[in-house]
């Protein structure tokens, strides 16, 4: 499976980019939200993507809102990995199409038990 | 933080004899993981220290704090998918057909811990069967530890707790906000009657449970302890209730009164037939 | 209900550095002067909307670059000046993420900025804010700050 992992923090893209691989999937990372929707189609398609909210060029709201957009990627998990933790902020990620939310600070586990409710745990 | 063998020995005695849980060696790591914490709340310096106050502790209070320390369970919602999903698709449906007369289902979740098992199982209920609200739901969780039982009935996370297997829609649905912490509506906190009941000693008159979920908490006790709690909980059951188990654990040579359901990877047992 | 931002601070900080990075860290009542311990790196996120003000994370140079290095997985030696910004960036807007939902008005929107790092061997001082809170805390030998600065409302 194929993961694209989208953070302007290029730690935060390491850091989790390392979770998914371990968790078994193939990785590939964007800086913001435009960086990944170009990355979708040169580098797609991918089973979900890891979206921050706050970068540089688009948000990672406006990232959500746009590839939900195309019909292409209706299969396309969205879990946004934030540090947005007011419940309005992820009723709107919800509304807009996000499947999943994590707050930062997250942990290898949290990370995977989300996977395992999309439905994307390798075991 | 280093644990030496005597301390270990007297720890796990105190222990065994106020919850008939069993540290054998091999255990030391889980005592220091989860009294390093109490060390340094009670300002003492290390684990030999604590058990040094242990030792003089005349009131009981230290010795009741090392005893909640021990019993209490790191958990996180939907712990282990597979039997959430068995309860849904198979086991209540199945429950709520042949009780339709009667109207009535009676749950218990017998170790309830900081109560996400017992809101899971609340929150998969009113999902997926608003029926139920009409009925007379008798849903108990118990834990040994008066702590738990009391955050549980609070219902409030940290959000450290909320990222553990919570799907966001729910938590969106279920929680509300309280300051820097999330809070369970008190709809789902009015469903669960929270008690505290130790499973190794007297068990209250309860009324015959039709779902019982146990998982993960048998491991903590011996063999002839394990033996009377799975007796006891089938004095406690329907006759055509179904028990969860951890899925690692198993009734096979404690008793064979008990079948395993064939649902995969789940725990789930009944009583058999005859 | 009055909310106690230094012990909010605290237990968000704590979380953070264990979670992320696997350190401990221990709030202190010792106070952390940037001045005293050398050259000190500064991380700021502003927030913006129905509470305005900023969050600053205070760290010595020489934690900063170890935080950078457990992110990164390097070696300290070859922990570059850039992941450093990266790192404490990061953590800076993790705080100041957390924080921001306790501070915000439910009703209304609030925005987290980028954040910034520079070098401040100064206390920085922002004009027009005062300080609500300031927490320091200790990882083994290092002492490191969160602030958090509230804009004073202009007078009508």
């Amino acid at each position: 499976m194929r993961a694209l992992v989208i953070d302007d923090s290029r730690a935060i893209r390491l850091i989790l980019g390392q979770v998914m691989k371990k968790l078994g999937f193939e990785v590939v990372d964007a800086g913001d939200g435009q960086q990944a929707l170009d990355k979708l189609k040169s580098d797609g398609p991918f089973d979900i993507a890891l979206v921050d909210w706050n970068m540089p060029v688009m948000n990672g709201y406006d990232f959500v809102v746009n590839a939900r957009k195309d019909p292409q990627y209706n299969d396309m998990r969205l879990m946004m990995v934030t540090t947005e933790t007011e419940m309005a902020q992820v009723v709107k990620a919800l509304e807009a199409g996000a499947n999943e939310y994590v707050m930062k600070p997250f942990t290898k586990e949290m990370i995977a038990e989300k996977l395992s409710l999309l439905g994307l745990s390798i075991e | 933080m280093a644990l030496n063998p005597g301390d270990f020995e007297y720890i796990s005695k105190i222990v065994r004899g106020q919850s008939a849980i069993v540290l054998e060696k091999g255990k030391e790591y889980l005592v220091e993981a989860r009294l390093t914490p109490l060390v340094a709340s009670e300002n003492l310096g290390s684990i030999a220290e604590l058990a040094q106050q242990m030792r003089k502790d005349i009131s009981g209070k230290l010795i009741a704090k090392v005893v909640e320390a021990m019993t209490t369970n790191e958990t996180s919602f939907f712990r282990d998918i597979h039997p959430f999903e068995v309860l849904k698709n198979t086991v209540i449906p199945e429950l709520i057909q042949k009780r339709e007369s009667q109207k009535r289902l009676n749950i218990w979740c017998g170790a309830s811990s900081s109560g996400q098992e017992p809101y899971t199982l609340a929150m998969l209920i009113r999902e997926n069967f608003p029926q139920l609200k009409n009925w007379k739901l008798d849903f108990m969780a118990s834990d040994i530890s008066t702590e738990m039982q009391k955050r549980c009935q609070d219902g409030i996370y940290s959000q450290l707790e909320i990222n553990r297997g919570l799907p966001a829609m729910l938590m969106v649905k279920y929680f509300q906000r309280s300051g820097a912490q999330w809070q369970i509506k008190p709809e789902l906190r009015q469903m669960i009657n929270f008690k505290i009941l130790n499973l190794s000693g007297h068990w209250p008159l309860m009324p015959k449970m039709d779902l019982v979920m146990m998982r993960n908490v048998l491991i903590y006790f011996d063999v002839p302890t394990k033996k009377v709690i799975l007796q006891k909980i089938r004095e406690n059951m329907q006759p055509d209730g179904y028990v969860f188990l951890g899925a690692a654990e198993t009734t096979l040579n404690l008793d064979v009164k008990y079948e395993r359901m064939n649902f995969k990877q789940s725990g789930c047992y009944r009583i058999k037939e005859g | 209900m009055e909310i106690d931002f230094n012990l909010e601070i605290s237990q968000y900080t704590k979380d953070i550095w264990e979670q992320i990075l696997g350190l401990e860290v221990i709030p202190t009542t010792e106070d952390f002067s940037p001045t005293e311990k050398g050259t000190t790196l500064a991380g700021c996120v502003q927030i913006m909307g129905s509470w305005e003000g900023s969050v600053e994370l205070l760290c010595p140079a020489e934690l900063a670059k170890k935080v950078a290095s457990i992110m990164f997985g390097t070696n300290l030696d070859e922990t570059s000046e850039d992941d450093i910004k990266d790192a404490l960036g990061e953590l800076t807007n993790m705080t100041g993420g957390n924080i921001k939902s306790l501070v915000h008005d439910a009703d209304q929107e609030c925005f987290l900025s980028l954040p910034a790092v520079a070098v401040s061997d100064i206390q920085m001082h922002v004009p027009g804010t005062h300080e609500v809170a300031k927490a320091t805390f200790k990882h083994e030998n290092h002492l490191f700050a969160v602030r958090m600065l509230k804009k004073v409302e202009k007078k009508k």
